[in-house]
């Protein structure tokens, strides 16, 4: 009898696996489920104003990888990201890559994905994939991260996340909640219920939010391929957690006594971490899900404490030179990207900026080492509460793709609001308080006299000096009319008349960064503030 | 039908819906504001050139005893009632700033209401300052509202509003206005006196620039005209003026000086309560472009020796 008709017919002696509730594999769906609904939740608290019980980048702090690439590019260890990152890296070196199957809100996704809507494959244990490639990756990042460029933002599996929820889901479902608070039905009955807090009152929306979409499906779109295909192949945190998870203490074990060789164990393994004898497994592919605990009939294998060696594979079968082929790769990012024309100097300025509108939120670093902290995890754009804040297309060079920008005709930076910087998760906005706004200097606004309405209309307007919080606009009687100005040291650059200005569709007073004064310090910027004292 | 294909369906449903909803603004009809019955406009009639003005005690009382010489609250509210009013909260400033209306006067409204039989009161006001929440939050005017069982109503989508008709205006042909204020069987201006840059005063007919949808389209037509245009279709039924304290410099948002004259008018006509309001500020009612464009339209009346002022 050959091999194989052999090993079917074991299969089918071995019968059906009857179902238990309790086991792992259910208790770890339970956890999966749970800490998916966490990211939601702190997402969804993620709103002005942020009235969270736990800090909401609680995940993004959680995660080493944003948090060593953060690091490393900015070359400054930022105390409040270390125990959590820490902790989750002392677990794994522990435990091994559980991180991947029980607390990743993207594994859960992908998982979901798998099982009801891309239906995957059977042959799934037979596509092993390329598991190498994330190494790869991983190397490149972190090499570019040496030259100072952050390239983790777009495959990190947060950062991907939060940008796909916020900017792809949360727009429509805001739509929607609020379609069904203020439909005249729901509003006539329970009016409060306009006022929900997790709807904001502002119709948010995004840039590039298709974009965003179209990579997220084609994440969950791999799942065709085989399982799980983004966290085998190609999701450089997993890569990360994989080298660390050589030395766990908890191992997957066959008995060979009870073994049938049935290799359903195998053909279920979602991460292809089995080999094909069904005895021996990559520990740092495992994530422990317990699939193949659950689908052993006999009941062979189990995951013991224990420090055994039978069966358990620690290479990665790494290509030298593709490594570092990737790491050239990861230096050739970040060359072509510093070198970014675009996002030079323009002539002395001490302002790095590709665009005249390249407008930084409150509190946030001077630009350089702002490029190098931003993850890019939009969780500030999330919390603006007038949607003002989006994703730089090229205001900022390549470097900055995806950066907060403020977009003053979209939303302005509303005088009383800390949340930007109370959410970052690198600090890459540091935290300021409301006080401090009126001399936190992003921008400076400029009016356009040819388009102004007072001044090339003469017709009576001044909702950009209605509007200022900062009374950085005054009205001078200019041929018998009140016309505006703008003083230079009370203007914070928020934007506020930009918004409000009737003119259309561009305003006739606009902010541009050359009142940007990010790169003095707070106390040079108070003195500048302080000047307009000496000048009543 | 199986699952998935229901799910899918339902998908596609969802989506038409959202589709649909968006374009919804085109097709909506045209409505005016809901008349008065009938022994309540032959009152407003009878006490139309009154302009009471109290100038003694706390705003309770004050806003009591301007409103006896129009005959009392229950002469504007009958029982099951919904009255609107509108304050001015449009910023994100706090009571003593004098930006928006006291917080006091809009309670003892909300109180009188309640005690004339209202069934809702609503507070409708469409912020110039975002996120609005916390404009009723630092206006102290959510405090009032809840103690008070005034409802909030934030007027910052456009789904909330419905077009209406000028006719006889000047330059304002067509507005959105507030839905519940259109529907209400009394609507309460409430606005704030203070400084404007642009218009020189803000009252009870600048105020109204709170209750329509798109306020910078009325800056390119003609602020003045609009302001005096808009009332030729929504008239408040009454309008009580905060001065308890007024902002008399960097208005309308401040901060600048206040002062105190603490006073409260009321009237029925609302160009008559603004044009004695302009006095407060030392000014005359022919100094202010809107108040004598919505004169000249014959909304109301404007010169001040024809009105009954009537001190309390
Ligand atoms: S808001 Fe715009 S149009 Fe109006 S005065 Fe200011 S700059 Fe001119
Ligand atoms: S002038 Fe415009 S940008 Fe400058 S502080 Fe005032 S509102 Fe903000």
């Amino acid at each position: 009898m050959s091999t194989v008709t052999e090993a079917r017919q074991r299969f089918k002696l071995a019968g059906r696996v009857r179902p238990r509730f309790w086991r792992m594999q259910n208790v770890r769906r339970t956890v999966q489920l749970v800490f998916l609904a966490l990211f939601v939740m702190l997402l969804a608290f993620t709103v002005y104003p942020v009235r969270s019980p736990i800090t909401v980048d609680f995940f993004f702090r959680a995660d080493p990888l944003a948090v060593i690439s953060t690091f490393i590019a900015s070359r400054e260890v930022v105390g409040v990201l270390i125990p959590l990152a820490a902790a989750m890296l002392a677990l794994t070196l522990v435990l091994g890559r559980f991180f991947c199957g029980w607390f990743c809100p993207m594994g859960t996704l992908i998982d979901l994905s798998d099982r009801f809507v891309v239906r995957r494959t059977r042959r799934a244990a037979g596509a092993k994939g390329f598991p190498q490639v994330k190494y790869y990756i991983l190397a490149a990042l972190l090499v570019s991260a040496l030259f100072s460029v952050q390239v983790a933002y777009f495959f990190d599996p947060f950062a991907i996340l939060t940008r796909t929820v916020v900017w792809v889901l949360f727009a429509p479902m805001a739509l929607l909640g609020r379609m069904v608070t203020e439909s005249p039905v729901v509003a006539d009955w329970v009016p409060s219920l306009t006022q929900i807090p997790f709807i904001p009152e502002t119709q948010p929306h995004y840039r590039m939010n298709l974009l965003a979409a179209l990579l997220f499906a084609g994440i969950l779109a791999l799942g065709l391929v085989s399982r799980r295909f983004w966290c085998r192949n190609l999701c450089p945190l997993g890569a990360l957690l994989a080298l660390l998870s050589g030395w766990g203490i908890v191992r997957r074990q066959t008995a060979s006594d009870k073994c049938i060789e049935c290799h359903r164990c195998d053909r279920e393994c979602k991460m292809g971490a089995i080999l094909p004898d069904s005895h021996r497994y990559l520990a740092r592919e495992c994530i422990y899900c317990y699939n193949c605990v659950s689908v052993c009939a006999p009941g062979a294998t189990s995951f013991p404490l224990t420090l055994r060696r039978e069966g358990f594979e620690t290479a990665t079968d790494l290509n030298r030179r593709r490594l570092l082929g990737f790491a050239a790769l990861g230096a050739l990012w970040a060359g072509i990207t510093v070198s970014d024309i675009g996002a030079k100097k323009a002539g002395n300025s001490p302002v790095k900026a590709s665009s005249p509108f390249r407008i930084r939120p409150p509190g946030s670093l001077p630009e350089e080492q702002f490029l190098q902290k931003c993850v890019r995890c939009s969780l500030c754009m999330k919390v603006c509460p007038t949607n003002g804040l989006q994703p730089a297309l090229t205001e900022a060079g390549i470097e900055g793709f995806w950066t907060p920008v403020l977009v003053p005709r979209i939303g302005h930076c509303a005088q009383h609001c800390t949340a930007c910087g109370d959410v970052c998760p690198t600090d890459a906005i540091q935290p300021f308080t409301a006080a401090e706004k009126k001399y936190l200097f992003i921008g400076r606004a400029y009016i356009d006299r040819s388009m102004c309405i007072v001044w090339a209309q003469d017709k009576k307007c001044l909702v950009c000096d209605e509007h200022c919080s900062y009374r950085a606009l005054h009205w001078k009687v200019v041929d018998g009319l009140r016309r505006p100005f703008v003083n230079e040291y009370l203007c914070t650059g928020c934007g506020e008349c930009e918004a409000k200005c009737p003119v259309q569709p561009v305003a006739a007073i606009r902010v541009t960064t050359l009142g940007d004064l990010r790169h003095l310090t707070r106390e040079a910027q108070k003195r500048f503030y302080e000047r307009h004292l000496e000048e009543e | 039908m199986n699952r998935r294909e229901m799910l899918q369906w339902l998908g596609v449903a969802g989506m038409a819906a959202i589709a649909g909803c968006s374009g919804r603004r085109s097709g909506l009809p045209e409505v005016s504001q809901k008349p008065l019955s009938t022994p309540k406009a032959e009152h407003l009639k009878r006490v139309q050139n009154i302009v009471a003005v109290a100038s003694r005690g706390n705003a309770r009382e004050m806003v009591e005893r301007a409103l006896r010489p129009l005959g009392g609250i229950d002469k504007f509210v009958r029982p099951g009632d919904t009255v609107v009013l509108k304050p001015n909260a449009a910023w994100l400033r706090t009571p003593e700033q004098a930006a928006n209306t006291n917080p006091e006067v809009v309670a003892a409204v909300v109180e009188l209401c309640k005690k004339a039989g209202a069934k809702r009161i609503l507070i409708v006001e469409h912020t110039c300052d975002n996120p609005a929440t916390m404009c009723f939050e630092m206006s102290g005017i959510r405090k009032v509202a809840e103690a008070g069982g005034a409802v909030i109503i934030n007027a910052n989508a456009e789904g909330m509003y419905r077009p209406v008709n000028i006719t006889g205006a000047k330059a304002l042909q067509q507005t959105q206005v507030v839905r519940d204020v259109l529907e209400a069987d009394c609507f309460i201006n409430l606005p704030v006196a203070k400084d404007h840059s642009a218009t020189r005063v803000t009252l009870g007919l600048k105020n109204l620039m709170g209750i329509i949808w798109d306020r910078q389209e009325w800056h390119h037509l003609g602020v003045h005209e609009c302001i005096g245009d808009f009332t030729l279709a929504v008239k408040p039924h009454l309008t009580i003026i905060d001065a308890t304290r007024i902002l008399v410099t960097k208005g309308p948002k401040g901060p600048g000086e206040v002062a105190h004259p603490n006073q409260i008018i009321a009237a029925v006509d609302p160009v008559a309560a603004d044009a004695f309001a302009t006095t407060l500020f030392g000014l005359k009612p022919d100094d202010i472009g809107y108040i004598m464009h919505a004169h000249r339209l014959g909304v109301g009346e404007a010169r001040l020796n024809r009105l009954s002022i009537t001190r309390v």
